[in-house]
């Protein structure tokens, strides 16, 4: 494995091209992406493909059992299945592999400048959304891998329902038509046109694009090619965690509380009442 | 487009743009912000609702729009406002240069006249009968609370009200921690300013302050009171 220092090129962006690069994404009559090629440099990515997937880190590292996201402290998940594996990542945990905890931050904070909001934001736990970073690789998925969605435009929810300036990215680790065949990632621009990165427009490993996070987008048909790694990716999605530490109960404290929630169940707060008055008066 | 429907029904007639028209302006001020779509409208439909529920009418009077933004308030009452009647103030020249650009584009030029200052510099030779400050007390020390309500003290009508929205509890846990003013400007996330301050302010100078208007609640809950000069 080479030795995978960050560049610090991948922060500086401009401040023209962040500006030309938030036209793209947000103006309603553009793509609502952006795609720039070379984020990281070919060694680099090269690294990233070949340790989360030639070697990955050992199971004994990830819970394979829980899927959501619910508080800080929590291990990374990973799931293993022979047509596509994906490993998420948290960043309240030791880093698995340095680079690839980096490359989060970087993303996020490039984000967070196109978004113009603070750039530490989703980055430390002083807001209900952290951001994530999943490695996913898809060996042999015929059909749809993933249906076209939308993400955070939730009518119920008063700061997302109107909320037109998140974004996600997608940084490839593979290569079209040497690694894997198929669809690739598919996106509704702004202007509702389907665009399908891999097939349709070409991205290295290394390319990254920030796309608007509310656009529909999807993954369909992928497969490996002959010694191909497959249709390798990164993406970096926001979890929503409780900001409430979770106090772990005692066994002695937890099935107190089982024995008493048995108790009290199906009591109206009347009979409740009445209960614990008579226990007041006796005293 | 696969932008959030348009609001059409809660844009009055006399403003009338597409949310995503607000959007695309704002984006090519350089200005990425989420209350420049649809919440746009929500805000300052709100706000000129008050305003018409407290005066009566918009026509005819002299408004101060205190931190006026991108113009969410003006863009609603501008068309009725006679020439020279709007002053809005705020620190942020690029809200301010959205702003000017809105005003241009619903044929107002003349109307508004748009202040760049973080110091309350209001213009000393108008009177005031009506005077707006939404979300903008929410984002400011105490100090700076009463720097504005003493500088606004001789400009304000004898009867002239200020609407102002501030909190009473934590913003709630979820709520989005965004900056305001691309960190271009000192400006503190919202926090619990009031109602102690206010009440303090109005003992002080005899003024009468009414607070929990709830006649139009505020979109996103913020109390509103109305302090009369």
């Amino acid at each position: 494995m080479t030795t995978a220092l960050l560049q610090f090129e991948a922060l500086g962006h401009s401040d023209a091209d962040l500006k030309a690069y938030r036209t793209e994404i947000f103006r309603t009559d553009k793509p609502g992406y952006v795609l720039i090629k070379g984020f990281l440099k070919p060694h680099l990515a090269e690294h990233l493909a070949q340790f989360w997937n030639i070697a990955p880190p050992s199971p004994q590292f990830f819970d394979s059992t829980r899927t959501e996201v619910k508080s800080i402290g929590q291990k990374p998940f990973a799931y293993y299945g022979n047509r596509r594996t994906s490993y998420h990542n948290y960043l309240w945990n030791k880093p698995l592999d340095e680079l690839s905890h980096g490359v989060c931050f970087i993303v996020t904070m490039l984000r967070n400048q196109l978004e113009q909001q603070p750039i530490h934001r989703h980055l430390i736990p002083n807001a209900s959304l952290m951001a994530s970073y999943r490695v996913v690789t898809t060996r042999n998925v015929e059909g749809v891998e993933v249906e076209d969605h939308t993400d955070w435009n939730e009518p119920e929810n008063d700061y997302l329902r109107y909320n037109r300036q998140l974004t996600q990215a997608t940084l490839f680790l593979s290569r079209y038509g040497v690694d894997y065949e198929g669809d690739g990632f598919s996106f509704t621009t702004n202007t509702g046109e389907r665009v399908r990165f891999g097939p349709d427009i070409t991205v290295e490993p290394g390319d990254l694009i920030i796309w608007r996070y509310a656009n529909v987008h999807g993954v369909g048909s992928n497969k490996a090619l002959p010694g191909g790694l497959g249709f390798s990716r990164m993406i970096f999605p926001y979890e929503q965690i409780s900001l409430t530490p979770q106090v772990a109960k005692s066994d002695f404290a937890q099935k107190a509380g089982t024995r008493l929630e048995k108790v009290f169940r199906g009591l109206s707060k009347r009979r409740l009442q009445e209960k614990f008055g008579r226990l007041v008066k006796k005293k | 487009m696969t932008t959030s429907p348009a609001l059409s029904n809660t844009s009055p007639a006399c403003f009338s743009m597409h949310p995503d028209e607000i959007w695309n302006l704002a984006v090519d001020t350089d200005l990425v912000c989420p209350y420049y779509g649809e919440q746009y409208f929500i805000y300052g439909r709100w706000q000129r609702d008050v305003m018409e529920d407290i005066c009566g009418s918009i026509s005819g009077k002299t408004v101060l729009d205190i931190g006026c933004g991108g113009l969410r308030f003006g863009a609603f009452i501008l068309p009725e406002i006679g020439n020279g009647h709007y002053y809005g103030i705020d620190p942020y020249y690029k809200f301010l240069a959205f702003g000017q650009k809105l005003v241009d584009r619903l044929g107002c030029t003349g109307k508004a006249t748009l202040i760049q200052s973080n110091k309350f510099e209001f213009p000393i030779n108008i009177q005031v009968d009506f005077a707006m400050s939404q979300s903008v007390f929410t984002h400011m020390s105490e100090t700076q609370i009463i720097e504005c309500l003493e500088k606004m003290r001789p400009i304000m009508k004898r009867g002239g009200k200020l609407v102002f929205t501030y909190l009473r509890t934590n913003i709630p846990e979820g709520h989005h921690d965004g900056k305001l003013y691309q960190e271009e400007m000192p400006v503190i996330c919202a926090y619990l300013a009031g109602p102690k301050i206010f009440r303090d302010f109005a003992e002080k100078y005899h003024l009468q302050l009414e607070e929990g208007y709830v006649k139009i609640p505020h979109p996103s809950k913020q109390h509103t009171a109305i302090l009369t000069f």
